[in-house]
C-alpha cells in the first residue's frame, strides 16, 4: 500500500494532489449571508445572543417568549437593511453586554480571546525549548572523547583475554 | 533546571487555588435573572406609539413635563397582580397632583383578559394590550413585572425589577427630580 | 422503615470504608500482611451496603412509598415505567447514590482483580485511595445531601414526579448511568497513580495493568457523552445537540485529558518517557470529573442541567481542592525522581505526533475551561456580567479540530523515533488520493465553505490512513488485524472521523424556519415539503398530549406534540423526526392548536447527516471494545522496533527502493503477566 517507488513520480503526484485540493476548496468557497432577509441569517444572528429568561440557551435554540420576540425583532431590523454588527449592538445597547454570547473586543472581556493565544504562544515556545534540550542531550551523549587512558585500559583487557583470561 | 517539577507544580497549584477561591466567592444564591445589565437608565425612553384599550392614541412623547411610570405586566403573572393595588394608589394620588402618570403595557396577553382584569381591580390609566410592535424588546424587558420611571424630560431614571410599592417610586422621584417636592398624604 | 433501612445501609458502607482505610494504612505502616488482605472483605461489605441502599430506594420508587422524602419530592404514582426507575437519578441526592454504587462496584472489582497482590503496598495504597473516595461519597449520602429522609405524607398525597424534561425520552435511563460509569471508572487509574507516587515506585508496569480499566472508563464516558448529545437532540426542540452548556463542557474536559492520556501512555511504554506528564494527566482527568460534579450541583454556573444547590457545593469544592493540592504536592515532591533519560529525537515521529496530540487536546481543554469560568472571573473582578457562549467555543474548536484531523491522517503511518519526508510521501500516497476523491465528492454534492471543505478533505485523508492501517493489518493477520490496541484504535479513529464529517455537515448546511400553518397548508424547507394535516388531544396517565399530524414530502406522516404535564403544569414540546441516512427532518410544535386558534406554529429543521453522529459514537465504542482485546502476543524483544539512529550514520535509509520496515504497531507490547 505504498506509493510509487520513483521519487520523481511521487513528488509530481503529491504536487498534483495538493493543487487539486486548493482548486477544489477555492471552488467551494462561500460566506454565510451577512445581508438579506434569509432565515439562515436570522438564526445565525440569534445564535450569537443569549436568551435571558432561560438558563444557558441561545436565542436561536430557545422557544421562550423573549426568544421568539427577539427573533421577530431581528427579522424586522434585517428588513430595514441593517448589518450584523448594527443589529447585535442595538440589542447590546438595551439589554447590556450580557446578551452577547460572543464576548466583545474591549475591556476585561476581551481577555478571553487573548489568553488562548498567549497560551498557544507559550506552548510553542515550551515545545521548542524541550526539543532543543533533547537535541542537546543527544549530542552530549555522543561526544565523549577517547583518551589515552581508555586506550591503555582496552589494550590491557585485550592482552588479558589473549592470555586466556 | 534542578527542581523543575516542584516549580511547575507550584505554578499549577497557584492557578488551581485561584480557581477554587473564585468558586468559593462566586454568587451562588443570586438569581441570575435578578442581576440586571439593562443599559436604558440615563437614556431617552424608547417611543411607544400605540392605541390603548379605550381606543385612544398613546405616545410616550405626550407625557413631557410629567413623570411617567411605564409598567410591563401580564394577567398571568402573580407578582404583577400583587403590585396592582400599589399602582392604583400611586396613580390616584398623582393624577390629583397632576405630576405623574402610569401606563401599563401587557406582555403576551389577550386584550379581553386585560380589560377584564382592569375592570375587576380598578386602575384608571392608559393600558396597551396589543404588543404587536414588541415594545418589551425596545425596553429590554427580561422578566415580569418590570417598571421604568421616566422623568419630565423624557429620560429613564430608574428601572424597577419585580413588584413595586408607591413609596418606592416616590422615593426615586424625590431623589432624582428637580425642585418639585411632592408631599403626598400617606394613603 | 425504608428510611431507617436505607440509612442503615449507607452507614454500614461508610463504616466499612473507614475501617478499611484505617486497617490498610496501619498494615502498610507495620508491613503486616494480615491487615492488608482486609481490603477485599471491606470492599465487598461496602458493595453490599450500596446495593442494599439502591435496592431500598428503587423499591420505594416503584411502590411510590412517600414515607421517603425523596420519593415524595421526585416521584409520582403516575410516572410510567421505566421513568420511575430513572427517577433515582433525576435529582441531586439520588444521583450521588448512583455514583456511590458505581464506586463500590469498581472498588470491589479492583480488589477482586488484584486479589493475589493485595499485600503489595502499591496495591494497598490504591485501595486506600479508592476506599477514601467511596467513603467521601457515603458521607455525602448520609450527612451532606441525605438520601433517606422521612416524610409525613398526608392522605392521598401524590408527588409531582420527575421534571418533565426527564420524562420525555427513554434515553434518561441510559445517559446518566453510562456517563457516571465513565466518571467513576477514572478513579481506578487515579488511585494507582497516587499509589505509585506515594510508594515512589513509578517505573513499573502498573500503567499497563490499569490500561484496560482506563480504556473502559474512557469508552463509557464516550458513550455517555454521545447519548447525552442524542438525548439533547431528541428533546431540545430546535435540532441542536451540543450547546456548550457549562455542564456539557464539564463532561468533555475529562474526556479530552483521558484521550490525551491514552495516546501519551504509549510513548511511556515504548520509550519510558513522559512519565510525569502521564501522571499529571491521570490526576487531571479524575480531578476534572469531580470539578464537573461540582459545577453541575453548586449553582455557580447557569445551566439547564444544573441540579438544585445546597451545602453540597462547598463540600464538593473542598474535596476537589484536597485532591488537587495533594496530587500536585505529590507530583512536585516525587517528580524529579521520575525524570527519564530518554529524549524525543525528532518532531517527525510517532512520539512527536503523540506529543502534538497532547498539546492540542490540552489546549482545547484549557480553552473550554477558560470559557466556562470566564464570566465568573469577570464578575469577581469588576462586577460586570458577560456571557461566553457557542460563538467563542466554536471559533476555538475549529482550528484545533482541523489540526487534530491532520494529525489523525499522518500519525498512524509515522514510525517511532524518526521519519523522513520520503517515507511519509510514500506511505501517505493512497490516503492522499482518497482525500482528493472525498473532497471532490463533497464539492460535487454541493458542499461549500472553506473551513467545511477543509474539514471534509482532512477527514478523507485521515480515513485513508485508517483504511491503510487496517488493510495492512488484516492482510497480515486475518481477522486478528481488527483487534488489539493499534487496530482497535484505528476503528475508534474511524468513529471520530464519522462524527467529524457529521458535525461539519450539520453545523454548516442546516436549513430551518418557523411557520404558522393552517390545516392543509404546505410549506417548503430545504427541498422538502411539509403539510399540516390535523391535530388531536390524547390523555395519558401523567400528561396531556396535543398532537399534530404533519405529512412530509407527500408520503409519511409524523406527529410531533406539545406535552402538558398534569402535576406541574409544565408544557414541553416533544419533537418528531424523520431519520434518513442523508438528512434528518425535525419537526417541533411551538404553539399547538387550540379551540379558538386551529392553526399551529411549527419549527422545521432540515439537518444533514445527523444519524451518523450516533453511528460514529457506536463505532467509537466498538473500537474501544476491540482494542481491549489482547493482540498477537508478546513481541520478541530482540525484534527491531524502528529504524536505528546513530550520529555517524546517514539518517536516510540507503536502499530507498526497499520497503521500509512497518512499525510493529499492531503487536501488543503490554506484558500479560504479573510483575513480581
Amino acid at each position: 500500500m505504498n506509493g510509487p517507488a520513483s521519487r520523481r513520480t511521487r513528488l509530481l503526484g503529491w504536487a498534483g494532489a495538493l493543487v487539486a485540493v486548493v482548486v477544489l476548496v477555492g471552488l467551494g468557497a462561500r460566506t454565510t449571508p451577512t445581508s438579506g432577509t434569509s432565515e439562515d441569517r436570522v438564526y445565525a444572528l440569534a445564535g450569537q445572543m443569549k436568551c435571558l429568561q432561560c438558563l444557558g440557551e441561545s436565542v436561536a435554540g430557545s422557544q421562550a417568549d423573549i426568544a421568539v420576540k427577539m427573533r421577530t425583532e431581528i427579522r424586522a431590523q434585517m428588513r430595514k437593511g441593517r448589518t450584523d454588527d448594527e443589529i447585535l449592538s442595538s440589542f447590546a445597547d438595551t439589554y447590556g453586554q450580557r446578551v452577547l454570547l460572543n464576548p466583545s473586543g474591549d475591556g476585561v472581556a476581551s481577555l478571553v480571546w487573548v489568553i488562548p493565544v498567549v497560551i498557544a504562544g507559550l506552548g510553542t515556545v515550551g515545545l521548542a525549548l524541550a526539543f532543543a534540550r533533547w537535541r542537546r542531550q543527544r549530542n552530549d551523549a555522543g561526544t565523549t572523547e577517547v583518551t589515552d587512558e581508555d586506550r591503555a585500559l582496552v589494550d590491557a583487557a585485550l592482552a588479558d583475554g589473549a592470555n586466556g583470561g | 533546571m534542578k527542581h523543575r517539577s516542584a516549580l511547575i507544580a507550584g505554578v499549577v497549584g497557584v492557578v488551581a487555588v485561584a480557581l477554587i477561591v473564585l468558586f468559593l466567592t462566586a454568587d451562588i444564591d443570586g438569581n441570575p435573572l435578578d442581576t440586571d445589565t439593562n443599559q436604558l437608565v440615563g437614556k431617552p425612553a424608547p417611543a411607544i406609539d400605540a392605541t390603548d384599550t379605550e381606543g385612544r392614541p398613546f405616545a410616550v412623547s405626550d407625557y413631557r413635563g410629567r413623570w411617567l411610570l411605564v409598567n410591563f405586566f401580564a394577567t398571568w403573572c402573580a407578582p404583577c397582580i400583587k403590585e396592582h393595588p400599589e399602582l392604583v394608589a400611586f396613580s390616584e394620588a398623582h393624577s390629583r397632583l397632576g405630576d405623574a402618570s402610569v401606563v401599563s403595557v401587557a406582555y403576551n396577553d389577550e386584550p379581553d383578559l386585560v380589560n377584564e382584569f382592569f375592570e375587576r381591580n380598578g386602575g384608571d390609566w392608559a393600558v396597551i394590550a396589543d404588543d404587536k410592535s414588541d415594545f418589551s424588546i425596545d425596553y429590554a424587558v427580561v422578566g415580569l413585572p418590570e417598571s421604568y420611571l421616566v422623568d419630565p424630560d423624557g429620560i429613564i431614571v430608574h428601572k424597577f425589577i419585580g413588584g413595586i410599592t408607591k413609596a418606592e417610586v416616590e422615593a426615586v422621584m424625590a431623589d432624582q427630580g428637580p425642585a418639585t417636592t411632592t408631599t403626598v398624604a400617606p394613603s | 422503615m425504608s428510611v431507617a433501612l436505607g440509612n442503615a445501609a449507607i452507614t454500614l458502607g461508610l463504616v466499612a470504608c473507614i475501617i478499611g482505610v484505617g486497617t490498610l494504612v496501619l498494615g502498610i505502616r507495620r508491613g503486616d500482611e494480615k491487615l492488608l488482605i482486609w481490603s477485599r472483605p471491606v470492599s465487598t461489605v461496602a458493595l453490599v451496603a450500596a446495593v442494599a441502599a439502591v435496592g431500598v430506594m428503587q423499591i420505594a420508587l416503584l411502590t411510590n412509598d412517600t414515607s421517603v422524602k425523596y420519593v415524595a419530592d421526585e416521584g409520582s404514582k403516575r410516572t410510567p415505567f421505566p421513568f420511575d426507575i430513572a427517577t433515582m437519578w433525576s435529582a441531586l441526592e439520588g444521583s450521588i447514590l448512583l455514583w456511590g454504587l458505581l464506586l463500590t462496584i469498581f472498588t470491589a472489582a479492583v480488589a477482586a482483580k488484584f486479589r493475589r497482590r493485595l499485600t503489595d503496598p502499591l496495591v494497598a495504597w490504591a485501595m486506600v485511595v479508592m476506599l477514601t473516595v467511596t467513603g467521601f461519597f457515603f458521607t455525602l449520602m448520609l450527612a451532606v445531601a441525605p438520601v433517606f429522609r422521612s416524610f409525613d405524607a398526608p392522605v392521598g398525597f401524590d408527588g409531582p414526579g420527575p421534571n418533565p424534561l426527564l420524562q420525555n425520552h427513554i434515553l434518561v435511563a441510559f445517559h446518566p448511568p453510562l456517563l457516571y460509569l465513565g466518571y467513576v471508572g477514572f478513579t481506578v487509574p487515579f488511585a494507582f497513580a497516587i499509589a505509585a507516587l506515594v510508594t515512589g515506585r513509578v517505573g513499573e508496569g502498573w500503567l499497563a495493568e490499569t490500561r484496560r480499566w482506563t480504556l473502559f472508563a474512557w469508552g463509557f464516558l464516550t458513550a455517555g457523552i454521545v447519548l447525552g448529545a442524542w438525548w439533547s437532540y431528541e428533546v431540545s426542540g430546535w435540532g441542536g445537540y451540543w450547546a456548550w452548556d457549562p455542564v456539557e463542557n464539564a463532561s468533555i474536559l475529562p474526556w479530552l485529558t483521558g484521550t490525551a492520556y491514552i495516546h501519551s501512555v504509549m510513548v511511556q511504554e515504548r520509550r519510558g518517557m513522559l512519565r510525569v506528564w502521564n501522571l499529571t494527566l491521570v490526576v487531571a482527568t479524575f480531578s476534572l470529573t469531580i470539578l464537573g460534579t461540582f459545577l453541575a450541583r453548586s449553582g455557580v454556573v447557569e445551566s439547564v442541567h444544573a441540579f438544585s444547590s445546597g451545602s453540597i457545593g462547598p463540600t464538593l469544592l473542598g474535596f476537589f481542592a484536597f485532591i488537587v493540592v495533594a496530587s500536585i504536592g505529590l507530583i512536585g515532591w516525587r517528580g524529579d525522581r521520575l525524570r527519564s533519560p530518554g529524549a524525543i529525537d525528532s518532531p517527525l515521529s510517532r512520539e512527536g505526533a503523540f506529543l502534538a496530540n497532547n498539546v492540542l487536546l490540552g489546549a482545547f481543554a484549557f480553552v473550554i475551561l477558560l470559557g466556562t469560568v470566564f464570566p465568573l472571573i469577570v464578575e469577581a473582578v469588576n462586577d460586570d456580567r458577560m456571557s461566553v457562549g457557542a460563538p467563542f467555543f466554536d471559533r476555538m474548536a475549529i482550528p484545533i479540530g482541523l489540526v487534530l484531523l491532520f494529525l489523525m491522517a499522518v500519525a498512524p503511518v509515522l514510525p517511532w523515533r524518526s521519519a523522513s519526508t520520503d517515507l511519509l510521501s510514500k506511505r501517505l500516497w493512497w490516503p492522499l488520493w482518497a482525500s482528493v476523491v472525498a473532497l471532490g465528492f463533497a464539492v460535487a454534492v454541493g458542499a461549500r465553505g472553506v473551513t467545511s471543505l477543509l474539514g471534509f478533505w482532512l477527514a478523507g485523508f485521515a480515513a485513508g490512513s485508517v483504511a491503510r492501517q487496517l488493510t495492512l493489518a488484516t492482510r497480515r493477520q486475518g481477522w486478528r488485524g481488527l483487534v488489539g490496541r493499534a487496530n482497535g484504535g484505528m476503528v475508534v479513529h474511524l468513529g471520530v472521523l464519522i462524527i467529524s464529517v457529521a458535525l461539519v455537515a450539520s453545523q454548516s448546511y442546516t436549513k430551518q424556519g418557523e411557520f404558522t400553518l393552517e390545516r392543509g397548508e404546505t410549506v417548503r424547507v430545504g427541498g422538502h415539503t411539509f403539510e399540516y394535516l390535523s391535530s388531536s388531544v390524547v390523555e395519558l396517565s401523567n400528561r396531556r398530549e396535543l398532537r399534530s399530524k404533519i405529512r412530509i414530502d407527500g408520503e409519511d406522516v409524523f406527529e410531533p406534540s406539545m406535552n402538558q404535564y398534569l402535576s406541574t403544569g409544565m408544557s414541553i414540546a416533544r419533537p418528531s423526526v424523520k431519520v434518513t441516512p442523508t438528512t434528518d427532518l425535525y419537526l417541533s410544535i411551538t404553539r399547538p392548536a387550540s379551540a379558538d386558534r386551529p392553526d399551529i406554529r411549527v419549527r422545521i429543521v432540515v439537518e444533514p447527516l445527523i444519524v451518523w453522529l450516533w453511528i460514529g459514537g457506536f463505532v467509537m465504542v466498538a473500537g474501544t471494545v476491540l482494542s481491549a482485546f489482547p493482540g498477537r502476543g508478546r513481541r520478541n524483544p530482540l525484534d527491531p522496533v524502528s529504524s536505528p539512529i546513530g550520529h555517524d550514520r546517514d539518517p536516510e535509509p540507503v536502499a530507498a527502493d526497499e520497503p521500509e520496515p512497518e512499525p510493529d504497531a499492531d503487536v501488543d507490547t503490554e506484558p500479560e503477566g504479573v510483575p513480581a
